[in-house]
C-alpha cells in the first residue's frame, strides 16, 4: 500500500489542475453578466440577495419580474448573485459602472451597501426591495407583508380548533415583526368577531433561512404546544415547516410565493408578496419614461400582498371561509380597516375597526 | 408527563444527526485525521439520499445512495489526509465549501433550481412514516447503537488497537506491521458512513434536500469529540448534552422570555473552555493532524 500507484509529484499535479480549474470557475461567477449595450434599449440589472436564486422566494420573483420585463418590454437584462454580503457593494458598483439604466438591490439586507453605492453613482437610477433608501436617485419599494399577514391569520383563526396557533421566523429582525404582528392581529380580530376567546399566537425564531430540519422541529414543538396552524416567514427552513405540519397533521401557511402546491392538503393558503411585480412594474415605469424614486409601498389595494387561493386548497376553505377574507381584504383596501404594521406600547390599541 | 416526552423526543432527533457524526468525528480523529468534513460528508449523505429516494422511489436505494456520496467524498478526504502532505484543517474545510457548491451546481443540472430538491411526494412520506420505530425514525436507533459499537471497537476489538496506535505513533505501528495508510483511510471512510447515515436522516427528516441543509452540525459535532476528549462515550455524552439543551431551548421560547442563541452558543463556549485545560487536560492524540512520512 505505501508504494501505491498514483506517485506524490503526479498527485501534486492532479491537485493544481483541480484547483486552478476551481479558480477559473470562481472568476467566471465572480464578476456578474454584463450585457452589451444595445441602442433604444433599456438596461435593467438585478443584484440579488444571499440566498440568491432557487428560494422559491424573492429572490426568485424579483428574477421572474426581470425575465418578464426582458420579454415582453425589450429591455436588456442582468443579474448578479453575490456568494456574501460582503460583495454586495461590488456587484452594485460593477452594473453602476457598466452604465445600466436601472440596478436593483433585492432585500433590507443590502441597505448600506446601496447607500454608498448610490451616493457615489447620483446619475444612475437604482431601486431597493424590503428596505427605504432616502437618496435621490432610489426608489424604494416596500411591501406591507402585515395586510396580507392579516389575512392569513384571519384564516388560520377560522380553521384553528385549538385556539393557538405558531409562527416560525428565520431571524428575529424587524422585517419578518411585521408578518407575525399582522398575522397576530387578524387572528385575534377574527377569533373576537366569531365570539371567541382570543387565543394565543406562538412564535419561535429558528436562527437560519437554510435549516429545514430545525424548521420542522420547532413546528413539531408547536403542535406539542397545541398549535393547529404554522405559518412560517423563514425561507428554506419554512420546507421543514411544511413538513413538520403535515407529520403532525395540522396545517402549515407558505410566504412570499404561492406554496399551495407543496403539500396540497397541508397547506392552508400562502401569504404572497408579489416582488415579481414591483420589480416588473419598475421596469415599465422606466420604459415609458415615468420612473419615480422614493418610497413606493405595496399593500392589498396595490395588490403588492394577498393571500394564495388555487385547485390545492380550495377543498379546505369553505365558501364563508372566502367570503369573509374577500370582504376584509376590501376593508383594508379601501383603508376602512388599518393594520398596524409593528407591535404599539399600547397591545389594547392594535386593532382600529372590525372588518364589518 | 407529557413534556417531558416532548424533550425526550425532541433531544433523540435533535441528537441523531450529531451522535452519528461525533462518532464518526472520533473515529477519524483517533486515527490522527484532523476532521473538519463532517459538514460535507452529512451535506453528501442528505443530497444522495434526497436525489436517489426522489429517483427510484425507494427509500432503501436512496439511503444506499447518500451513504454511497458520503463515502465517495471521505475517500476524497482520505486521500488528500493520508498520501499528501497537506494540512488537514484545509483540506477539510476546502472539502466542505467544495462539497457545498457541488451540491448546488448537482441541484441545477438536475432538478433546474438553486435552492433546494422538490418535496418527496405522499408515497415516499407515508413510508418514511411507516418506517418509525417507538416515534423515531430507523437512523435515530442505529445512532443509539453505533455507540458502544464504535466503543467497543476502539477499546476491545484489534482494529481498534491499530487505530489508537496509528494515531499517537504511527512510525510506530508501522514498525510493527502496521499500514498507518491503510489503518487511517479506513477510520476516515468509517467516519463517512455513520456521518453520511446522518445526512441520509436530514434529507429523510424533511423530505426534501436543499443547500446548505448541514446547517453547521459538522462542526458542532467535531466540539463534541474535543469536549468528549476523543472518547466516544465521553463525546456521545456531548452529543446528547447539546442535544437535550436544544431541546429544552426549543420549549423555553415558546414561553417567549429565553433567547435562543444562548444554548446555539454554549457548545462552542464549552469546547473552548475545555481547549483551555480549565476542566481538567483535553489531550487529543499525540500525531492528531501529522502526515505521514512518506
Amino acid at each position: 500500500m505505501r508504494d501505491a500507484s498514483i506517485s506524490r509529484r503526479r498527485l501534486r499535479s492532479v491537485v493544481l489542475v483541480l484547483s486552478l480549474a476551481l479558480m477559473v470557475a470562481a472568476a467566471l461567477r465572480g464578476a456578474g453578466e454584463a450585457a452589451a449595450p444595445e441602442p433604444g434599449k433599456m438596461r435593467v440589472a438585478v443584484v440579488l440577495s444571499v440566498g440568491g436564486l432557487g428560494d422559491r422566494s424573492f429572490n426568485d420573483m424579483a428574477h421572474s419580474g426581470l425575465e418578464n420585463a426582458s420579454h415582453e418590454l425589450g429591455i436588456i437584462r442582468a443579474y448578479g448573485e453575490p456568494a456574501a454580503m460582503s460583495e454586495d457593494e461590488r456587484y452594485l458598483e460593477f452594473y453602476a459602472e457598466e452604465g445600466f439604466d436601472l440596478v436593483f438591490a433585492v432585500g433590507f439586507l443590502m441597505t448600506s451597501a446601496l447607500e454608498k453605492v448610490a451616493a457615489r453613482h447620483p446619475d444612475t437610477r437604482f431601486a431597493i426591495i424590503d428596505a427605504v433608501v432616502d437618496q435621490p436617485n432610489v426608489a424604494s419599494l416596500i411591501f406591507r407583508e402585515h395586510e396580507g399577514s392579516y389575512l392569513v391569520g384571519a384564516l388560520a383563526a377560522r380553521k384553528s380548533r385549538s385556539g393557538v396557533i405558531g409562527i416560525v421566523k428565520g431571524l428575529d429582525v424587524p422585517l419578518l415583526m411585521k408578518f407575525e404582528h399582522g398575522y397576530r392581529q387578524g387572528f385575534e380580530a377574527e377569533r373576537r368577531h366569531l365570539g371567541r376567546d382570543p387565543g394565543r399566537v406562538l412564535s419561535l425564531v429558528a436562527g437560519s433561512f437554510a435549516d429545514p430540519v430545525r424548521g420542522k422541529e420547532l413546528t413539531l414543538v408547536l403542535a406539542s404546544e397545541g398549535a393547529d396552524v404554522v405559518y412560517q416567514a423563514a425561507g428554506q427552513t419554512g420546507n421543514g415547516v411544511i413538513a413538520g405540519a403535515k407529520e403532525a397533521g395540522i396545517f402549515a401557511i407558505g410566504v412570499d410565493a404561492n406554496q399551495n402546491h407543496e403539500r396540497p392538503g397541508t397547506v392552508l393558503t400562502s401569504m404572497i408578496k408579489k416582488v415579481d411585480v414591483a420589480v416588473y412594474e419598475a421596469c415599465l415605469a422606466l420604459v415609458e419614461g415615468r420612473f419615480e424614486t422614493g418610497v413606493q409601498s405595496f399593500g392589498l389595494a396595490e395588490g403588492g400582498v394577498g393571500w394564495a387561493l388555487d385547485e390545492y386548497n380550495r377543498p379546505l376553505i369553505d365558501a364563508a371561509d372566502e367570503a369573509r377574507l374577500r370582504q376584509l381584504e376590501r376593508a383594508i383596501a379601501s383603508g376602512e380597516l388599518v393594520v398596524e404594521e409593528m407591535p404599539s406600547e399600547n397591545p389594547d390599541a392594535s386593532v382600529t375597526g372590525d372588518g364589518e | 408527563m407529557s413534556l417531558l416526552l416532548d424533550v425526550v423526543n425532541g433531544t433523540l432527533r435533535e441528537a441523531t444527526p450529531l451522535l452519528l457524526a461525533t462518532l464518526g468525528g472520533v473515529l477519524s480523529e483517533r486515527s490522527g485525521v484532523i476532521n473538519l468534513a463532517l459538514e460535507s460528508y452529512l451535506l453528501a449523505g442528505a443530497f444522495g439520499a434526497a436525489v436517489g429516494a426522489l429517483t427510484t422511489g425507494s427509500l432503501v436505494l436512496g439511503a444506499a445512495l447518500g451513504l454511497i456520496a458520503a463515502l465517495l467524498v471521505a475517500l476524497v478526504h482520505a486521500v488528500i489526509c493520508t498520501r499528501t502532505r497537506a494540512d488537514h484543517v484545509v483540506a477539510g474545510v476546502a472539502l466542505n465549501l467544495l462539497v457545498d457548491a457541488a451540491t448546488i451546481a448537482a441541484l441545477v443540472s438536475i432538478y433546474h433550481t438553486k435552492g433546494a430538491s422538490p418535496p418527496f411526494g405522499d408515497g415516499l412520506m407515508e413510508r418514511l412514516a411507516s418506517a418509525k420505530l417507538l416515534g423515531h425514525a430507523p437512523a435515530t436507533w442505529l445512532a443509539l447503537l453505533a455507540v458502544p459499537t464504535v466503543a467497543f471497537l476502539l477499546a476491545r476489538t484489534k482494529p481498534g488497537l491499530r487505530l489508537r496506535a496509528v494515531g499517537e505513533n504511527p512510525a510506530c505501528a508501522e514498525s510493527l506491521g502496521v499500514s498507518a495508510l491503510r489503518v487511517r483511510t479506513l477510520a476516515v471512510l468509517g467516519a463517512g458512513l455513520l456521518t453520511g447515515l446522518g445526512g441520509v436522516y436530514l434529507a429523510f427528516d424533511v423530505g426534501s434536500f436543499s443547500k446548505h441543509m448541514a446547517s453547521e452540525r459538522g462542526y458542532l459535532a467535531l466540539a463534541c469529540v474535543v469536549v468528549g476528549k476523543w472518547r466516544p462515550w465521553t463525546a456521545a455524552a456531548a452529543a446528547l448534552s447539546f442535544a437535550l439543551l436544544i431541546a429544552i431551548a426549543n420549549q423555553l421560547q415558546i414561553e417567549g422570555w429565553f433567547p435562543d442563541e444562548i444554548p446555539r452558543m454554549l457548545p462552542y463556549v464549552v469546547t473552548l473552555v475545555v481547549l483551555s485545560g480549565v476542566v481538567g487536560r483535553a489531550r487529543p492524540p499525540a500525531a492528531l493532524g501529522r502526515p505521514l512520512a512518506n
